[in-house]
């Protein structure tokens, strides 16, 4: 057979032999493939980490609900405990007993407000008595300080004012004069 | 023979071609075409269930923060015999928490020949709280522990009326619970649940319920109710009541019945006696209301302190004789001799020359036949029969005066009485001093003034006239070293047809100290069979009362000499 006159040689030359085709396609394929199984194996690690992540969550919340039942339970276990019917009872097994208006003295502190109550109206009442305490603490005769310290305070400085009290009753005549 | 094999290879192939497109197809029309809904809900019907979540309920506490009413789960206990493996275990564990024979327990989880094993066997309910604790942390195979919200009242009966009970369905019935059970409860979530672990749950959200701080001191309310106890045991009376009130704000300080009921066990015994007496029921107040009566003829100038009038033996009124307790004339008699003697033809000759429009006015300005407002479930408004209304007599005027033919519930008698004490003022009586809401913010409850049915002055005036008259008669409702004003009253008990002949209510309305009054405090006895007046029954009782209560409220005695540190 005469070759034909067209063919050149350089296109002979390139010309892919049909085994690499074939290899190419072979490739392309199994790529894919393997891209495919890849994505896969990716979402079903995803997914898996997804539900092994829930299944957790429900663990703790189950968790989370026993415990909140638990300390439920504690807690009016301690408000039974805390009843007064049954302190009452314990304070008198302990040989308390309930006081008589004869058995109480009142004391009053001067500028000590009443110790700190639930009552929010009382609360309020309190927080603006001390608010304006502190606003007016110079001008005010009120010192609601009644520690140890204040009290050597209070000593040392009326002892001083009353040795000034007595060094200007004794020698005010001559320091008038010196000062004049 | 190629060629023949070719077309049937095409043809096979274009039929599967065909075949494919149409299970393409069909997969498209579930996944996004007509079909879809219908299998989302088939699909949501396999893997999530309805939920319907009932946030914890608001917890209740007194003034001082003590716990009155909180949650505590009880549970059901069952067990599924098909997933139980290691029977003998479960038995005896069952057995000994449940109290249940072992062997009816095996029997329950282990087929019998020719008989179906159900999926779900039912053991306890409600079981206690400390058993289901222990099975949870025995994590036993096939037995199933749900829990149940149920509401729990550490105090057991104390303060019973005041915080009414929850059911099982959840609801809050009588009391605060009824009240304020929409507070409570909060927003209830409803929703679905998923099976599948990373599938979210969906629903709308849910909202734990309020917190209450209420006005009652529980200290107070031991006292009065054990004081109550002793009373009633000592007068062998059917029923008691003390009620506590602080006049100056309208806070309810102590409501005590006796009987009272563990809220814990509502449902045991007779329904009748889970309404509170003090605001659900009503009496007809007898010579207490006499105070009142009086206050009204000093404010409308019918009287003064010093006047006088002539206590005839009877009066006759609206064409009925009224008689005094003793059947006996008093010749001329001061106001306050009229109150110190409890004189019904006094009382009646004050409302009479009132007239009936003037006193059921005042009357209407202290309260009566109205609900006061208490924030407790059923409050009634009593009756007052005004003229116009069906069955008014002229005769009603007179028997009012003191206290016959009007209803009233206790506290009306009290707030009423709280005018007496507070210049002249009503404030609403009320039992919740704040509210936290689950988000942070709290509303607190302000003292507000409901009405003013007499001045200050007058209030003084019988203030005056209420402990001249307690001091003269030397009471036993008085207290060493703190003065007090008060009336007693014996009320009869309407029947058909008239009165009960042998049973009496004695009470006694009284408050103090009276220069800076801090309480006002109802005893009342019912039918007492020790004594019938009130001034032997229900006096003594507020006496001993006061006494102690006193103590509670750090309230100096008169006479008290007071230590100033520092000083």
């Amino acid at each position: 057979m005469a070759k034909k006159p067209d063919e050149h040689w350089l296109a002979h030359a390139l010309r892919e032999a049909p085994w690499r085709t074939q290899t190419k396609m072979t490739s392309f394929v199994l790529i894919l493939i393997a891209i495919l199984v890849l994505m896969g194996v990716l979402y079903m690690a995803q997914a898996s980490r997804t539900a092994t992540a829930g299944r957790e969550v429900q663990v703790l919340e189950a968790r989370r609900d026993l415990l909140q039942q638990e300390n439920d339970y504690l807690r009016a276990e301690i408000a039974a405990l805390r009843s007064i019917p049954r302190l009452i009872a314990e304070a008198e097994r302990l040989g308390y007993h309930s006081a008589s208006p004869a058995e109480i003295q009142y004391v009053t502190l001067p500028g000590v407000p009443e110790p700190p109550s639930f009552n929010p109206a009382e609360q309020q009442l309190l927080a603006e008595f001390n608010e304006a305490l502190l606003a007016d603490v110079t001008a005010s005769p009120i010192d609601p300080d009644e520690t140890l310290g204040s009290w050597l305070r209070d000593q040392t400085a009326s002892f001083r004012q009353g040795l000034r009290e007595f060094f200007v009753s004794s020698f005010s005549a001559g320091a008038g004069e010196e000062s004049e | 023979m190629n060629t023949s094999f070719n077309n049937r290879l095409r043809w096979l192939a274009s039929a599967l071609f065909v075949i494919g497109m149409l299970l393409i197809y069909r997969l498209f029309a579930i996944q996004f075409g007509i079909d879809r809904t219908y299998f989302i809900n088939q699909a949501f019907q396999e893997y999530r269930m309805p939920v319907t979540v009932r946030p914890p309920r608001g917890e209740i506490y007194d003034r001082d923060g003590l716990l009155l009413a909180t949650n505590t789960p009880e549970y059901e206990i069952g067990i599924s015999p098909t997933l139980i493996t290691d029977h003998q275990h479960v038995a005896d564990v069952l057995s000994q928490q449940l109290g249940m024979d072992r062997d009816e327990l095996l029997a329950m989880m282990i087929q019998q020949e020719g008989e179906e094993m159900p999926p779900y066997i039912l053991l306890a309910r409600p079981a206690p709280s400390i058993v289901g604790q222990n099975l949870l942390h025995e994590r036993l195979q096939g037995v199933v522990v749900e829990p149940i919200p149920k509401r729990f009242y550490p105090q057991n009966s104390m303060a019973s009326h005041v915080l009414g009970f929850v059911s099982y369905d959840g609801m809050g019935y009588y009391g605060i619970e009824g009240y304020y059970n929409e507070s409570l409860t909060g927003q209830i979530g409803v929703g679905e649940r998923s099976s599948i672990p990373f599938d979210e749950s969906r629903g709308s959200s849910w909202q734990e319920g309020a917190t209450l701080y209420l006005t009652i001191d529980s200290a107070i309310q031991y006292l009065a109710e054990t004081t109550l106890s002793q009373a009633v045991r000592d007068t062998g009376s059917k029923t008691g009541m003390i009620i506590v009130y602080d006049p100056k704000t309208g806070e309810i300080l102590a409501m005590a019945n006796e009987p009272r009921f563990d809220p814990n066990l509502y449902y045991e015994g007779d329904t009748s006696r889970l309404m509170n007496p003090a605001i659900n029921t009503v009496y007809e107040p007898g010579s207490t209301m006499k105070a009142i009566t009086m206050a009204l003829a000093l404010e409308y100038g019918i009287v003064t302190p010093d006047s006088t009038y002539e206590d005839t033996q009877t009066i006759e009124i609206g064409g009925r004789n009224i008689y005094n307790w003793d059947r006996q004339g008093h010749g001329t008699t001061t106001m306050t001799e009229l109150l110190a003697k409890s004189l019904n033809v006094g009382a009646a000759t004050l409302s009479w020359r009132l007239g009936a429009s003037r006193y059921y006015e005042g009357m209407a300005a202290f309260g009566f036949g109205r609900p006061t407002g208490i924030d407790l479930q059923g409050e009634v408004s009593g009756v007052m029969k005004v003229p116009g209304d069906e069955g008014f007599y002229d005769a009603n005027l007179a028997v009012n005066a003191f206290g016959q033919g009007i209803s009233a519930t206790p506290l009306q008698m009290v707030a009423a009485f709280g005018a007496l004490a507070n210049d002249g003022m009503i404030m609403q009586p009320h039992m919740v001093l704040m509210r936290l809401n689950p988000d942070g913010s709290q509303v607190h409850y302000e003292p507000t003034v409901i009405s003013r049915p007499i001045s200050a002055r007058t209030a003084d005036q019988v203030t005056t006239m209420l402990r001249n008259a307690l001091e003269s008669e030397a009471s036993s409702a008085l207290v060493d070293g703190y003065s007090i004003a008060g009336k007693t009253g014996t009320a009869q008990i309407p029947i058909i047809g008239g009165y009960d002949p042998d049973d009496f209510i004695g009470s006694f309305i009284g408050y103090g100290p009276v220069d800076d009054p801090q309480f006002v405090v109802l005893v009342r006895l019912d039918e007492p069979q020790s004594e019938e007046w009130g001034s032997l029954t229900a006096a003594p009782v507020f006496s001993e009362f006061v006494e102690r209560l006193v103590v509670l409220m750090e309230i100096p005695s008169e006479d008290e000499v007071i230590v100033s540190a520092g000083g």
